[in-house]
């Protein structure tokens, strides 16, 4: 038997370019559809030669025969995806997530503390100072004396409104931490998502598919993660994965089932290790000792400073004894009652001109208290341009990585015009090839022994 | 590099965010002409500022602190220089009515006179300012002479406490001349202790007297002590003089500082506004050149010239 060919075989071969042209065109058009879709990765066709058909006749030497191609076919929808950016990408996401969440609540800081400016501690304390001078000037005074109290009572309140709104900001990033690791907050939404993926994936998989879709969802929902915490990522078998947070030794997810479910290891995430990311620094910011605290200690040093310095001075309790916390500073009940009672001199007999202790509590400007305070305001400061600084370049960096990404991954217009034009002139040719083989078979069937009719 | 659209658009979209923010601050600087918004913007100059600002509270403070002691010390020694010419007055009387050729009589009326004179220097030793009595020491809300009682009462009521001010950190000066103390005191309270109104009744009595050894005694020993009282106000002037000039001087010091620190304020806190309208102008510039460039950028595809 010489030749082992149908007279159809090439049909088959144009019929295979046709629709593999057209599959090409499908995922060009699913490109395009998706260009802006959040989360897409673009995809391409992966092409292989159909298997060849074994041909004795015209083998040249031997006995072996020749194998004839027999077109095309579709292998694969790939997505064109990078692991390496994908890493780069989520290391800076949890990175800016952290020094963003963090410069945030600094600035928060920066603006309850009015400084400098007129409206500041560093203006009322300035004040009481002011009224202690003019005690000093006009003892005899009792005016003096009360403008002295109204002077303190207003550092009083404002030191205690100061040391609230610092209170208020910490308890507010613990809401927003508790927000964000509570049952159907954030992170186990998130999570359970990733684990129900995590399981159609696997079946898809397992069963010989290519879930492109669910992948892309899936690493999106990780990209949202890496924001909040710092993500490692342990492949598993069938495309699945596990997911934990940072230096947390439980970890989010394996594969479908969420570690964390039903209630989160609140035990081993807080306060430590830090998961890294917007938790990390709303940990940072809110836990017992944190960075609010530390301010807060910064100010009750201050507040210790200037009472006790103060009530030294005066001999007696002009800020009330107890009262050596910002969050407790108060004008002695008694002097708050009676303003007269405010002492101005330590001579026997109390001669109302003299004035040796308003003198001594006046002088106690620009003092250690005043330095107190200002190297507070200096420190918030420095962390605030610290964080502001982190910020930016985080996000330098993060527009970096992402720009890489969406240089892999990322839909071209041009790129798919381009394909369209290729594919569609690949379509047209085995189009051709078809009506070319149709002709053939045309004289094949419809001239064969006609000559001469 | 492979180039998408998207990255085109981001690109665009976060460079005018940049430009934007640039902006935003420049204008922010413009319109509040300060540079140093929020602690974060320069952390070791607000620190400075919230000391240079606490400084200049101060300076204030003294420099109403000093013109408060001026005016105490001013008035303290018009007070004195009318005690002085009251002296003199006294002195010539005395001198009169020490001479042989005065009768009783006459002697009777410049006794008189004298008395009256005791009567003004205990006003005047009553003098107060801003409602504080100057010369009580730092008994300073009652009046330190009797001057209503008859027959009069010429005990002194103050006490010998120093009244003194703040004019700079940790310097006070002492604003009030004290005139119970010393020898003699610059007025006393009477009962021989040698003072101003001492010697005053002494030369009244001398002169009610009329004996011989009374006359002895206006010229020599009342004249003397008249002598000693002119010889402490004077004393006393002087200091306040010296006072005053310290004042003076306090005051130039504390211009200078509070200057230097307006200007440390002001470089810290302060736009240098040619600088700040050139960085708005930047701003703007900028801001419409990457207006411009995403426009540009953004429409054209190939899909533009495709069929």
């Amino acid at each position: 038997m010489p030749s082992g060919i149908s007279s159809f075989f090439g049909l088959n071969t144009a019929l295979r370019g046709l629709q593999t042209t057209q599959a090409a065109l499908d995922v060009t058009a699913h490109n395009i559809a998706n260009a802006d879709t959040q989360g897409y990765t673009r995809q391409t066709v992966d092409l292989e030669q159909f298997v060849g058909l074994k041909v004795t006749s015209g083998a040249r030497s031997g006995n072996g025969g020749a194998l004839l191609g027999g077109g095309v076919d579709v292998s694969a929808y790939r997505r064109i995806r990078d692991a390496f950016a994908d890493l780069q990408y989520r290391t800076q996401k949890s990175i800016h997530g952290e020094a963003d969440t963090t410069a945030q609540t600094l600035s928060n800081v920066e603006l309850v503390l009015n400084e400098p400016g007129d409206k500041g501690i560093a203006t009322l304390l300035s004040r009481l100072w002011d009224a202690w001078q003019q005690v000093a000037n006009q003892p005899e005074d009792t005016a003096t004396k009360g403008a002295l109290v109204v002077n303190a009572t207003a550092l009083a309140d404002g030191i205690r409104a100061l040391d609230a709104q610092l209170a208020a900001i910490k308890d507010n990033a613990a809401t927003e931490f508790a927000a964000y690791t509570a049952v159907g907050g954030d992170v186990l939404a998130n999570a359970a998502e990733i684990a129900r993926l995590n399981a159609q994936i696997k079946q898809a998989t397992a069963a010989g598919q290519q879930p492109n879709a669910l992948l892309d969802q899936r690493d999106l929902l990780i990209d949202r993660l890496s924001e909040l915490g710092h993500v490692t990522i342990t492949e598993l078998p069938n495309n699945s994965v596990q997911i934990a947070f940072g230096n947390v030794a439980t970890p989010l997810l394996v594969d479908d089932t969420t570690a964390w479910e039903p209630t989160p290891p609140a035990t081993t995430l807080y306060p430590t290790p830090s998961p890294g990311g917007k938790l990390g620094a709303l940990q940072e910011l809110s836990q017992t000792g944190g960075t609010i605290d530390q301010y807060r200690a910064d100010l009750n040093a201050f507040v210790a400073q200037l009472v006790n310095d103060v009530n030294t001075a005066h001999g007696a309790p002009f800020f009330a004894a107890g009262g050596t916390t910002a969050a407790t500073i108060a004008v002695d009940p008694g002097i708050l009652a009676d303003p007269t009672t405010v002492q101005t001199t330590a001579i026997a007999g109390s001669p109302p001109g003299a004035n040796d202790i308003a003198l001594a509590v006046a002088a106690l400007r620009g003092g250690t208290a005043d330095r107190l305070y200002a190297g507070f305001v200096l420190r918030i400061g420095s962390e605030a341009r610290d964080a502001n600084r982190r910020v930016s370049a985080a996000e330098a960096v993060l527009s970096s990585a992402d720009t890489r990404r969406q240089s892999v991954s990322g839909v071209s217009i041009d790129e798919e015009m381009a394909n369209m034009i290729r594919f569609q002139r690949g379509y047209q040719a085995s189009a051709r090839t078809m009506s070319t083989l149709d002709d053939m078979l045309d004289t094949l069937i419809n001239r064969t022994g006609r000559v001469g009719l | 590099m492979r180039i998408t659209q998207n990255m085109l658009n981001d690109r665009v979209l976060s460079d005018l965010g940049r430009a934007m923010t640039r902006l935003d601050r420049a204008t922010q600087e413009m319109s509040t002409q300060r540079k140093l918004l929020r602690p974060s913007d320069d952390p070791v100059g607000a620190q400075r500022a919230v000391l240079t600002r606490a400084q200049l509270k101060e300076n204030e403070q003294y420099e109403d602190n000093i013109s408060q002691a001026r005016g105490w010390m001013q008035t303290t020694s018009d007070t004195l220089a009318e005690i002085t010419k009251l002296l003199h007055r006294a002195t010539e009387l005395t001198v009169q009515g020490a001479t042989d050729s005065a009768g009783p009589e006459a002697r009777l009326n410049i006794a008189q006179e004298i008395d009256q004179i005791v009567a003004a220097v205990k006003h005047a030793g009553n003098t107060s300012y801003g409602g504080v009595y100057l010369f009580a020491g730092t008994a300073t809300t009652a009046p330190p002479y009797d001057t209503t009682t008859v027959p009069p009462v010429d005990t002194y009521a103050g006490d010998n406490g120093i009244v003194a001010r703040e004019i700079g950190p940790g310097v006070s000066v002492q604003i009030n001349a004290l005139v119970n103390t010393g020898t003699p005191p610059l007025l006393g309270g009477g009962g021989g202790d040698g003072g101003l109104i001492d010697t005053l009744r002494s030369i009244s009595a001398h002169l009610k007297g009329g004996t011989p050894a009374d006359a002895e005694a206006l010229r020599t020993t009342d004249l003397r002590a008249l002598q000693a009282n002119l010889t402490r106000i004077n004393e006393t002037q002087a200091q306040l003089g010296a006072t005053l000039n310290r004042l003076d001087a306090a005051e130039d010091r504390l211009a200078a500082s509070t200057e230097a620190a307006t200007r440390l304020l002001s470089d810290t806190e302060d736009v240098d506004t040619a600088t700040a309208i050139l960085e708005l102008n930047t701003a703007q510039t900028v801001y419409e050149a990457a207006l411009k460039t995403g426009a540009t950028i953004i429409q054209p595809s190939l899909l533009d010239f495709l069929r």
